[in-house]
């Protein structure tokens, strides 16, 4: 099944080295196809080097694009990664 | 002697012999293959590959150890990066096609992407296309048989200047002997940045081009704090720097021989220093520097980090906040219910679709959580169970009204009810407050004292409420002044009303936070302070170099004047002359 879906980049820090590598790390894990494009860019998300030349700072919104019998696991899997800001909060405290 | 102006990343002072680091890319000639050394070539790629996955892996598991898996992760990716079969493909392609020798190979294709993304704008470009060189250089030292590792072993002391240094560079710095950091280029928030705060190496970044005029052993001046760095210095400039670093060496000995030592000023009034903490793990943090309990435990986090789905049930609730109560022990933990609303609205939380239009005067704290009882009450409910394991008082924020505490409190009385029914235990003598940080709540605070148990005031909310500012914003932010006289006029009516009745009132706030504000704070009748739990220990200091009588009479001297400007130079003046330039957050 083809799912495509918006996800906002909403961690203060943006899209970094660190986001690029935990995304890569759970596409890995799945045999479907994972994109994540913005605007005309599109990503593998298998591709760690491919996910690092995404330039979204916070409030950037992406596309996903997942093709494959777990696309609705990885959106979801997915949205959860980026509403939970990668989990940035638990590192660096906001004053 | 020469001076040049960078970014301080990492506070300190230090001075001592330079040591250049030429950390440029690896040079690789052009060299072309035999068609029959394909197979060889192919096999050096692999072993090359196979030995620096496993060194960048010893990398990330040892930093991950020392540092955090913040860090960690920074060499988790350069694995990932390695490892893209991608990359691989490519360099194959040169070395099969164009009969490219490995070394060769790699660095046309590394250089490629490196530059790719160096062209693509905005965010931390240069940072991106540094961790790809990091990767190349490690790749091809490994190919050449170079074991240059000049950083991670050196003899002696040294400041080390570079353009900039890679994350394998900085991690695997030789820490005895590194006494400060400068490079050309790099800000906050880079790798080296971020790793030598944590190390608390001084480090100056981004100074631009200036590496040709430097030389090993050249004597060097490295202030972290201000960013200076001065090369060459005359021996005037070498002893003023080396009081200057005797000074804050001793400085930060003498705060931290004060963390159990009380906070009474030298006429002999008694003091509280409270800690202000969002996460449950700050609270012994507050212990350490010997804070007198919690005065601001904010609790939105368990909100906001969460997903709409998955919202924080009672239990978690539960588990946060008897975590800080048995820290704690018997002193306080003041704990603020939810001020969520405005620029903190987590999803599944908002009971409208609709964005408000003016959020900072919508929906809100306290409006919010008597709109939206159910959440309010699991957090109530949560509060009233975990007090059984210490001493808890609980506060409203934002209160305007008295109807609101009043409405406020009926729902606090009916879960008390609840869990007395269910047999549950609290401590049911546990104080009810509010958060004094609307106008309206301090012209009417005496209506509300014989209600209300305890106050404390929120500079922040006050401020924006008082000067109608928005400090967000940039064309009206010069506005937002806490020493505003108007603003400080609120502060000591609020206090003067609670003493009279006999009422605890407090301040959080960044205003309680800054040194600069401690003595016109006492002089207008505060005794206690809630403050970040890294201002304590300096708070402290400023409590303990006083007397009540002189902070009187500045506060008298304040309170005659007419501008914001005036009284902040003033402030600063009066403070200065009194515990010297040491304190970090003597700054506007």
């Amino acid at each position: 099944m083809k799912l495509t879906q918006n996800l906002t980049v909403s961690n203060k820090a943006g899209f970094h080295l660190r986001v690029a590598s935990m995304i890569c790390k759970e596409a890995m894990k799945y045999e479907d196809e994972i994109t994540l494009a913005n605007g005309s860019y599109k990503a593998d998300c298998k591709s760690c080097l491919d996910l690092l030349a995404i330039m979204a700072p916070c409030g950037t919104t992406l596309s996903l694009e997942v093709e494959g019998e777990h696309s609705e696991t990885i959106a979801s899997v997915f949205t959860e990664m980026f509403e939970k800001k990668f989990w940035e909060d638990e590192y660096s405290k906001t004053e | 002697m020469k001076t040049y102006q960078g970014i301080a990343v990492s506070p300190g002072i230090t001075l001592g012999e330079v040591m250049v680091i030429d950390n440029g890319r690896c040079r690789v000639n052009r060299r072309s293959i035999e068609r029959r050394d394909i197979a060889a070539e192919e096999l050096r790629l692999d072993a090359a590959i196979e030995a620096t996955t496993s060194a960048i892996a010893r990398n990330r598991d040892s930093v991950t150890q020392e540092l955090g898996l913040e860090y960690g992760q920074i060499f988790e990716a350069h694995l990932q990066i390695l490892s893209d079969s991608r990359l691989k493909k490519e360099i194959l392609q040169h070395i099969r096609s164009d009969l490219f020798s490995v070394e060769y190979a790699v660095s046309v294709v590394f250089d490629k992407h490196a530059e790719m993304l160096s062209k693509i704008q905005g965010g931390d470009l240069s940072e991106r296309a540094s961790d790809i060189i990091d990767i190349e250089n490690r790749l091809l030292r490994q190919l050449m048989g170079i074991r240059k590792d000049s950083i991670a072993t050196l003899t002696r002391p040294v400041i080390i200047f570079a353009t900039e240094l890679t994350p394998s560079e900085t991690v695997n710095l030789d820490r005895k002997n590194i006494l400060g950091i400068v490079t050309e280029r790099g800000g906050m928030g880079s790798h080296t940045a971020i790793v030598a705060s944590a190390l608390q190496i001084p480090a100056v970044l981004g100074v631009g081009r200036f590496l040709n005029e430097v030389e090993d052993d050249d004597l060097a001046v490295v202030d972290g704090k201000t960013g200076l760095v001065i090369l060459n210095p005359d021996s005037e400039t070498v002893r003023k720097f080396e009081l200057q670093q005797k000074k804050e060496k001793s400085f930060k000995e003498h705060l931290h021989s004060l963390s159990h030592a009380p906070a009474v000023t030298r006429d002999g009034t008694e003091i509280a220093i409270y800690g202000n903490i969002e996460f449950p793990y700050e609270a012994r943090f507050c212990l350490e520097n010997g804070a007198d309990g919690i005065g601001l435990y904010r609790t939105e986090f368990l909100y906001l980090a969460a997903s709409p789905e998955d919202l924080p049930d009672e239990e978690m609730h539960f588990e946060a906040y008897r975590k800080v109560a048995e820290d704690m022990g018997d002193r306080p933990v003041t704990i603020r219910t939810f001020d969520l609303g405005s620029d903190k609205m987590p999803a599944g939380v908002s009971l409208t679709r609709e964005a408000e239009r003016n959020p900072f005067m919508g929906l809100r704290s306290i409006r919010l959580s008597l709109k939206n009882t159910s959440m309010f009450r699991k957090q109530l409910r949560a509060i009233l169970r975990a007090s059984a394991y210490g001493k808890f008082r609980i506060m409203f924020p934002l209160v305007s009204t008295l109807l609101e505490f009043r409405h406020a409190k009926m729902l606090f009385g009916d879960v008390c009810e609840e869990l007395e029914e269910e047999d549950v235990p609290f401590d049911k003598t546990i104080p009810l407050g509010m958060m004094v940080e609307v106008p309206s709540a301090v012209i009417m605070l005496g209506t509300f004292v014989p209600e209300v148990d305890f106050f404390s005031v929120g500079t922040n909310d006050l401020v924006q409420y008082t000067l109608a500012v928005d400090r967000s914003n940039k064309e009206v932010c010069s506005l937002y002044n806490s020493e505003d006289p108007a603003l400080l006029r609120l502060i000591r009516q609020s206090i003067r009303v609670a003493s009279m009745y006999d009422k605890p009132i407090s301040l959080c706030g960044q205003m309680s936070s800054n040194p600069i504000y401690t003595m016109l704070l006492l002089g207008l009748g505060l005794r206690q302070f809630s403050v970040s739990p890294g201002a304590i220990l300096e708070i402290k200091e400023m409590c303990r170099s006083v007397t009540i009588a002189e902070c009187r009479e500045l506060a008298r001297n304040v309170m005659f004047m007419e501008t914001a400007r005036e009284i902040r130079n003033y402030l600063k003046h009066e403070t200065a002359r009194r515990v010297g330039e040491e304190f970090d957050s003597l700054e506007f």
